[in-house]
């Protein structure tokens, strides 16, 4: 058996004795259990064992990461050694060095211990829930002469299990569960055309989690929903409306719109290749970027949630963040890296998806901070408007400026009331824009899963979109193709 | 254990676990790869793994574990979990049983590549790169640059065994001539010498410095040429659309197509992994097929879906050696050049638009092929034929079945290209498409 915690300690010894200024070693186990069901059939069940260890190390400013599933002291030491020297090989083409920020660090231990362990589940009980989920969305959709004709279900168990420590004495250890379930259908009316939908729910608990989602129910009722819109959708009006957003769409909004452009790594040119880099600078903070009933937080410490985390990857105790305060951008998201650049202090952004990616910032749980108003009193005073309350696709400019969500779950909105279903309208507007129109914020916040990627290589990282139902005030709706 | 032992072992264990069929795979990955912004090298990083691949059937009942404990009892444990699901799963899908080994496998495909003794050479390519993007008219450079080693050692248990070496080098390099006015370019290769940093990075240094001071786009339909990074994207996603996965779970927008007109004829596009040559060859499939060129479009004509032996049985027809155990897929892709250069493109339109890149491909419907995804980087005006300036800020709202029918034309010179949005290697033209839609931001 392999003492972890003895090659942690090999790894910052020898790091130091090569000469870095400071090192990190993460010890990362991720474990889980997958099943895929196409088309109401189990196409393959899979499990995983992720098991290494990856490393930081900076020397003369040269930042080398390493990252091995070799764990013996040899392999790990070799690993060190390779990583210090690619960091000096770079350190001529070096522009900016690297600093760490200096934090208070953690020493802790964080567990989360699941009610019902996914072990303890009978697996033909987790194949019968999906089979009883497809069919309930099949069966709703049958009424209106849809068929859904490609429908894939996915249920994945896994618990991530790390243990970090820095040179300057950061040392934390966690164990955290996390469930999620993923669905994507398409429907097909044989005279109306075809539609999609995809959506996911997750949390970092047990099966219990899974117990709360009520799929059969959720299913059914996206099955029914999908036919209804196929069957009786008419085209969004081409007017000026006014729109309710749903939380759903809200929370992908927040994500999207306010979470990834204040990450400060992006703003620094760090992602400029890949990811792209964002419409704000370091000298936003202030800026008017939404009405002042725009509040959006972004919070790992939520018990539950599916970012859920209380340390980063660089032993940094999570906190809540307020990214849009009263409209303004109040806060970026940072790790020590940037923190170090900007004078200020990290709010524990980093995080890593496997042992073999490099820690980077990332959000967790974002969401639009509820406001007081029922969903009666948001619809209320609409004359003449669309609630769109989810969606089906979307995507936004590598500046997160220019943006576009397009409706599958969407009603007209007559003199306060809710009409007929509306096919696919698209709201295709600026950040600001949208924010700016927001002029009421509901109370239901309701929460989504989604896997949010950046970096290279590709980070999937787990995190909430969050969203009460917000009203916007004179938009002009896009992309009809009914 | 060795590879070659560990997959011996797990093969035999499924056996003796009750597997009907069972296929192993290890790979060894060398992987070292920087990243740069801002015109120097903000982190090098190096990866030394080794992974096992489990797949097994209990008819037709599958599972498959990953493990990267290479210990006996770990690998043995990743077995038995595999073969309990897979015993657990309730009956109902297709059982096609693993191709039957022994195949022989071309020669030249078992050592892919070059392999460079000493990768001390890479931070000077990235140098190279930005001093040359800064030459074209860059003010700030960024991008990343990868050499990846890969040996793979697979077994079944009806009688594959192969295993190759493969070496790819990927550079990707983006210059911003200001915050928005932006030009990228990437290529891959099997040899380190093939990657020309200088040139890649004056491509990506001329296309930002073009793009400077554009003009804010009018959306609507126009005539457009796509640039190879953009024609990559696009027809990548057409290729996993020919997946008899995607295509059996109907979530494709090739269903029901097969052997119908669905580009002009002189379109084709093969995924052929067969030559040494090509980044992205592979002597065998993931069953242990051995790899063959497919022609997904003959002068047009939609000529197959990509097989493994599942979905080869589901519709009667033989694999193609995609597999992907459960899903099949490409492995290397190339587009059929025409006879023009880019230039010549561009003289055939009118009014137009010339599209240097794109990412952020989402579709509203994978069925009807209803997509958009957002320009980026340089976006030109094109005005009796000519390039008269930049424009700004549209999204490509469209329909990929559509467009590809209304391609017109393809460059004669073509490019390797892969990055963070292309996956798949690919070698592609620049292309002319007819009536292309665009939309903007209403506020």
């Amino acid at each position: 058996m392999v003492d972890t915690e003895v090659l942690l300690s090999h790894a910052l010894e020898r790091a130091s004795k090569r000469g870095a200024s400071y090192s990190e070693v993460r010890y990362q186990a991720d474990t889980g259990t997958g099943i895929m069901l196409k088309n109401g059939v189990p196409e393959v069940a899979s499990s995983i064992d992720k098991t290494g260890i990856g490393l930081r190390v900076i020397v003369g400013g040269s930042l080398g990461f390493g990252a091995t599933n070799k764990l013996t002291k040899a392999g790990i030491l070799k690993l060190v050694d390779d990583a210090i020297a690619r960091a000096k090989a770079s350190s001529p083409v070096v522009s900016n060095p690297t600093h760490m920020s200096e934090e208070q660090l953690g020493h802790d231990k964080v567990e989360v211990k699941p009610r019902i362990k996914f072990d303890n589940v009978e697996f033909d009980q987790v194949v019968e829930l999906l089979k009883e989920a497809d069919s309930a969305s099949v069966v709703a959709a049958k009424p209106k002469g849809v068929e859904l004709v490609s429908r894939m279900l996915e249920l994945t168990s896994a618990v991530t299990h790390k243990h970090i420590i820095t040179s300057d004495g950061g040392d934390v250890e966690s164990k955290i569960p996390r469930n999620s379930f993923y669905y994507f259908l398409v429907g097909i009316h044989p005279q109306r055309g075809s539609a999609q939908r995809t959506s996911e729910r997750g949390e970092s608990r047990g099966w219990e989690a899974v117990e709360s989602w009520d799929l059969v129910e959720v299913l059914g009722r996206e099955g029914a929903t999908m036919a209804r819109v196929l069957a009786e959708g008419v085209p969004p009006p081409k007017d000026q409306v006014d729109v309710l957003a749903g939380g759903e769409v809200i929370g992908l909004v927040c994500h999207e719109s306010s979470g990834h452009p204040q990450e400060a790594d992006r703003i620094m040119g760090r992602e400029a290749a890949q990811a792209g880099e964002s419409y704000l600078s370091l000298t936003s903070l202030g800026m008017e970027v939404g009405s002042q009933v725009v509040n959006v937080v972004d919070d790992p410490t939520i018990p539950r949630s599916f970012g859920f985390y209380l340390y980063d990857e660089e032993c940094v105790k999570a906190r809540k963040r307020y990214l849009i305060k009263e409209g303004r951008i109040n806060e970026f998201l940072q790790n020590r890296e940037t923190a170090a650049v900007t004078g200020t202090s990290s709010n524990a952004a980093a995080r890593a998806t496997s042992y073999d990616r490099e820690p980077i910032i990332r959000m967790a749980n974002t969401y639009m901070e509820p406001g007081d108003h029922s969903f009666d009193e948001l619809i209320e005073d609409i004359k003449h408007g669309v609630f769109i309350k989810n969606f089906t696709e979307w995507n936004i400019d590598d500046r997160r400026f220019n943006q576009k969500y397009v409706g599958l779950e969407a009603y007209s909105i007559e003199n306060g009331e809710l009409g007929v279903p509306v096919r696919n309208p698209a709201i295709e507007m600026t950040t600001v824009g949208f924010f700016k129109a927001v002029d009421a914020v509901g109370s239901d916040l309701m929460h989504w899963a989604a896997t949010c990627g950046k970096g290279d290589p590709m980070q999937g990282a787990p995190v909430w979109t969050s969203g009460p139902t917000v009203r916007l005030r004179n938009l002009r709706l896009g992309g009809a193709q009914a | 254990m060795k590879a070659e032992d560990i997959v011996e072992f797990a093969v035999k264990k499924a056996k003796s676990a009750g597997a009907t069929d069972a296929v192993s795979q290890v790979k060894e990955t060398n992987w070292a790869m920087i990243r740069f912004t801002n015109n120097g090298i903000t982190v090098s990083k190096v990866l030394k793994d080794t992974s096992v691949d489990i797949f097994l059937f209990v008819k037709e009942k599958r599972a498959g574990s990953s493990v990267s404990n290479l210990s006996e009892r770990a690998i043995e444990k990743a077995v038995l979990d595999a073969a309990k699901m897979a015993r657990m799963s309730p009956a109902g899908g297709t059982y096609a049983p693993l191709p039957k080994g022994k195949f022989r496998y071309n020669k030249k495909l078992l050592r892919i590549g070059k392999v460079i003794g000493r990768i001390e050479r890479l931070p000077g390519i990235v140098k190279e790169s930005i001093d040359s993007a800064r030459a074209a008219g860059a003010s700030r450079v960024a991008g990343s640059l990868v050499a990846e080693t890969t040996k793979l050692v697979q077994r079944s248990s009806s009688g594959v065994k192969g295993s190759y070496k493969r070496t790819m080098y990927n550079l990707n390099v983006r210059a911003f001539a200001d915050g928005e006015c932006t030009g990228q370019f990437a290529t891959i290769a099997n040899e380190l010498d093939k990657i020309n940093g200088g040139e890649i990075g004056r491509m990506a240094g001329d296309i930002a410095k073009r793009a400077l001071h554009p003009q804010p786009a009018q959306p609507g339909t126009f005539d457009v040429v796509l640039g190879p990074m953009t024609t990559a994207d696009l027809i990548e996603e057409m290729a996993g659309a020919s997946s008899a996965f995607y295509v059996d779970a109907g979530m494709s927008f090739f269903t029901g197509k097969l052997g119908q007109q669905v580009a002009p004829s002189h379109l084709s596009l093969v995924d052929d992994p067969t030559s040494p040559a090509y980044p992205g060859a592979s002597p065998f499939d993931d069953e242990g097929v051995p790899t063959q060129a497919n022609r997904i479009l003959t002068s047009g004509k939609l000529g197959t879906y990509l097989h493994n032996s599942t979905t080869a049985m589901k519709m009667s027809v033989k694999t193609t050696a995609s597999a992907g155990l459960v899903i099949p897929r490409p492995f290397s892709l190339q587009i059929s050049a025409g006879n023009e250069s880019i230039e010549d493109l561009v003289s055939k339109v009118d009014d137009g638009l010339y599209v240097t890149n794109n990412w952020y491909l989402r579709y509203q419907n994978m069925r009807s092929g209803d997509f958009s995804t957002i320009l980026r980087d340089g976006l030109f005006k094109v005005k009796g034929g000519e390039i008269v300036g930049p424009v700004r800020g549209l999204r490509m709202t469209d329909n990929l079945v559509r467009m590809l029918g209304n391609v017109e034309a393809t460059s004669s010179k073509r490019y390797w290209i892969k990055w963070w949005e292309v996956d798949t290697p690919i070698l592609a033209p620049a292309m002319v498409v007819r009536g292309v839609k665009f939309t903007k931001p209403t506020i």
